[in-house]
């Protein structure tokens, strides 16, 4: 069952201030995510946004500042607010992370692993328990790129994501960049993930750019999506079309035309991955 | 699920935020996997924050990376790039590295917002400041009323 209700494909990009004129002038954008945080409280959006609401454009709010993986319960007020940006954008669904981003009174500026241990199992799912019943919409969760590994971790980071689904109801948001990094990085075999994720559970995928350094990828969100990215993201259309599919870039942005392009190598990469299912069915 | 749950996953989140700063590595962590996330992370907030402050970027020049990790290491952090920078600037100024231009952009951000828990709220009271600029030697003032920040330079 599909938050987006039945139609085609979507193609999205993450709403970022400095690519609006971008992102307004793309006649076939399916949706656009916006950074929950970055929405004022009173509920006012940004005329940009609230342009291409007009035009019809879905706008997911984003959340990065839950830390849901986080030994403390879910703070009200901002699961609050997630709510309330929502309700502004009028968005089927809402996104945030299977991670933490605080803990011992200290920031990480980032979203960091949990342990994939039994016990910290149990924490995420009691706190995304404690968020879907606070939100109007369907909450769907992204598993986050980590270039560290917890020595304690007791269940492969798929087997940990499909307990979190299962057990809470959540929906997943699906980044093949993400996936592609850990498997990297960590040395896994990213078409066993997808095997053993619930892929009818995906409610978007997340594809974004990275760089190799030092021997590790690194999923920056400001270089261009790797040849890799795009296979894996053309392995997992072969096995599943998504609803929609969405590309992140955060900074360094290129000129119109290399965005464009990557646009459009998403869309034919998920092409490619139908017909291979076509071709099986039929 | 027990309250020992929490604490022992706390304990072990608090133990990777510290070695972000610059910490030891938590036990059974690579310490070089560590090493590579905590440049990682400091490199990408600080790049967040230079975008916000064009001033403070170009008084700090080439010191801006050192100076950020440095106030890394040593603060809990903001959890987003204005309270990020608005807790950058402030430890700069207390070591008084915060010099014209960048104290002028620091006391116009702070107009706005302030810092909670990390956090950068709206402010809500009135705000007025007066930076004391040495080239041109002037005095600017900076106040916040009703909504709206406001400046007035005074040539001395």
């Amino acid at each position: 069952m599909s938050p987006w209700g039945d139609g085609e494909l979507r193609i999205g990009i993450g709403w970022r201030e400095p690519i609006a004129g971008f992102i307004a002038a793309q006649e076939e954008l399916g949706f656009v995510e916006v950074v929950a945080e970055s929405l004022p409280a009173n509920g006012s959006l940004p005329a940009a946004i609230e342009q291409l609401l007009d035009r019809g454009v879905v706008a997911v709010p984003h959340g990065l500042r839950l830390s849901l993986g986080g030994a403390e319960r879910p703070d009200p007020a901002r699961v609050a607010h997630l709510g309330h940006a929502s309700a502004a954008l009028g968005s089927p669904l809402v996104s945030e992370h299977i991670a933490f981003v605080r803990a011992g009174g200290r920031s990480a500026g980032h979203l960091m692993p949990v342990p994939r241990t039994r016990a910290a199992l149990d924490v995420v799912v009691e706190n995304v328990r404690i968020a879907i019943n606070a939100l109007p919409v369907p909450l769907a969760l992204e598993h986050v790129a980590a270039l560290v590994e917890w020595p304690e971790s007791e269940m492969t980071e798929a087997d940990f994501v499909s307990e979190v689904i299962e057990r809470t109801g959540a929906d997943l948001v699906l980044d093949v960049a993400n996936l592609y990094a850990n498997s990297r990085n960590h040395g896994f075999d990213p078409l066993e993930f997808l095997d053993r994720i619930p892929l009818e559970r995906v409610a978007y995928v997340h594809v974004g750019g990275g760089v190799e350094r030092e021997g590790v990828y690194h999923d920056t969100h400001r270089h261009p999506v790797v040849t890799d990215v795009l296979g894996l993201l053309e392995e997992l259309c072969a096995r599943t079309l998504p609803p929609a599919i969405l590309l992140e870039r955060d900074d360094d942005f290129p000129a119109p035309e290399a965005l464009a392009a990557e646009l459009a190598a998403i869309r034919a990469a998920a092409e490619r991955g139908r017909r291979r299912t076509s071709t099986r069915v039929g | 699920m027990s309250a020992e749950e929490r604490r022992e996953l706390e304990r072990r989140e608090a133990e990777l935020i510290r070695a972000l700063g610059g910490g030891p590595s938590p036990p059974g962590v690579d310490s070089e996997r560590m090493r590579l996330a905590a440049e990682a992370v400091a490199g990408k907030r600080a790049r967040l924050v230079r975008h916000g402050w064009p001033a403070l970027t170009l008084e700090l020049g080439e010191r801006f990376e050192t100076m950020f990790v440095d106030y890394v290491k040593a603060e809990p952090g903001g959890e987003e790039a204005i309270a990020d920078g608005l807790l950058f600037a402030r430890r700069l100024d207390g070591l008084a590295l915060l010099k014209d231009e960048a104290r002028v952009e620091a006391r116009l951000v702070a107009a706005e917002w302030r810092v909670v828990h990390g956090r950068a709220v709206r402010r809500r009271a009135p705000y007025v400041a007066a930076v004391r600029v040495r080239r041109p030697r002037r005095v600017v003032l900076i106040w916040r009323l009703g909504g709206r920040v406001r400046h007035l330079t005074i040539r001395r």
